[in-house]
């Protein structure tokens, strides 16, 4: 089966302008919530986000079509954010307030509560690749295929990390999480 | 299932699985292993937190995304094709910022002291017929205080004290760093319209008020004057 995002691809370089706008509505919001994840600012997501579509557009000519069109444009995103890292020096996101998350669980208990948001924090506190490996795999379920190809690396890579990171979490969370040794 | 298999499991766990349920030999295994337990309970967690989206009240116009990414765009396009120019008030502007301003005052004191001396050794080499001695004070402090002078352009540059220089190599330093300072700050424009390196143009005219308002200066300030002027010319 033909995949819809390579379709709109060809329909906008053969000169459709729409297609890439539906391309931008079909993505923006994933994208956006993607680099909040990692930048922690909103005015600085939407600003990379949008910048995002514009380096998207800009190289779409050169889009090789050897991943999807979502992979490759979550590493033009992840690229501008790192960017943005290095640039602002903050390495660490800020802390987004958990009360404020749509909650589906009305009866949800303190608890659970913390262990989220000190959950949120250690994912914070872990290694850059180890971080951004986590994100990607646990947001809209990434494959480990897609993850290496975003993040450059290689599948075992990506797994490796995956592992080293979930071993710190284990190592950090344990005892909140009602393990004896941590 | 060992831990081994499991952590493997858990490692390729998807939201889809979570929602579908697990699959019964890592129930079975979780339950009796607390170490595993936890790595199923910190991967479902990480999941679940990013189902999770924020609401601050700050979340964007999404009908009007698309049309930011367009003006962005547009915006990329002018900068790429429009060279960058001067507009008469930017320009305006940055000359009566304070450093320049400084600048050029410091840069004065120099010419002041090579007409001071020029004058004071009766020969008058410049062009600058009009202009008024420069109270001795300032060549004095500068003697304490060489400043680089470059001899020529390839060379190094030496420090000399400007008491050692006849006042023509005086006039040659002060047009040098002139030129200096206008080029360091790109504004080259200026370099070749007002000060020209084989002489000054109309000299009165853009150098008369600066020297007028140096003669009001105690020789303390005329001292703050001269250290900016070295600040502000990197060796």
């Amino acid at each position: 089966m033909r995949d819809d995002d390579f379709q709109l691809v060809d329909e906008f370089l053969a000169g459709d302008q729409e297609a890439f706008e539906t391309l931008i509505r079909k993505y923006q919001k994933e994208i956006y919530y993607f680099v909040l994840r990692i930048v922690g600012n909103e005015e600085d997501a939407k600003d990379i986000a949008q910048m995002s579509f514009v380096n998207a557009f800009r190289s779409l000519a050169r889009f090789k079509k050897e991943s999807k069109f979502k992979t490759w444009l979550y590493k033009i995103a992840l690229n501008l954010c790192r960017n943005h890292l290095k640039k602002s020096r903050a390495q660490q996101t800020e802390e987004l307030d958990p009360s404020l998350a749509v909650e589906d669980d009305p009866a949800k208990s303190v608890i659970e509560d913390e262990k989220r948001v000190q959950l949120r924090k250690a994912v914070e506190e872990l290694p850059e690749k180890q971080r951004l490996t986590v994100i990607l795999r646990t947001y809209k379920d990434l494959s480990y295929a897609d993850v290496s190809r975003i993040l450059g690396c290689s599948e075992g890579a990506a797994k490796a990390n995956f592992h080293f990171a979930l071993q710190k979490l284990k190592k950090k969370l344990g005892k909140l999480y009602g393990l004896q040794k941590s | 299932m060992d831990c081994k298999r499991a952590e493997r499991q858990l490692a390729f766990l998807t939201d889809l699985d979570l929602d579908r349920g697990l699959d019964a030999s890592l129930v079975r295994h979780v339950d009796s292993c607390p170490e595993c337990r936890v790595s199923l309970e910190l991967v479902r967690g990480l999941i679940q937190s990013n189902r999770w989206i924020p609401q601050t009240g700050h979340e964007p116009d999404w009908g009007s995304f698309a049309e930011g990414v367009k003006r962005r765009l547009i915006a990329e396009a002018c900068k790429g094709t429009r060279p960058e120019g001067w507009s008469v008030r930017s320009v305006t502007a940055w000359l009566f910022r304070p450093a320049f301003g400084l600048g050029m005052a410091a840069a004065a004191v120099l010419l002041a002291l090579t007409l001071g001396i020029g004058y004071l050794d009766g020969q008058r080499e410049t062009p600058m017929e009009t202009r008024r001695p420069v109270p001795l004070q300032v060549s004095a402090t500068s003697s304490l205080n060489p400043v680089p002078y470059l001899q020529f352009a390839s060379e190094d540059q030496v420090l000399v004290p400007l008491e050692t220089l006849p006042s023509n190599q005086l006039v040659f330093l002060s047009n040098e760093l002139l030129s200096r300072l206008t080029t360091e700050e790109q504004l080259e424009y200026m370099s070749e319209d007002l000060f020209q390196r084989t002489g000054f143009t109309a000299p009165e005219q853009h150098f008369a008020p600066i020297e007028a308002r140096l003669a009001e200066l105690s020789p303390a300030e005329l001292r703050r004057v001269a250290y900016a002027l070295e600040h502000m010319i990197p060796n």
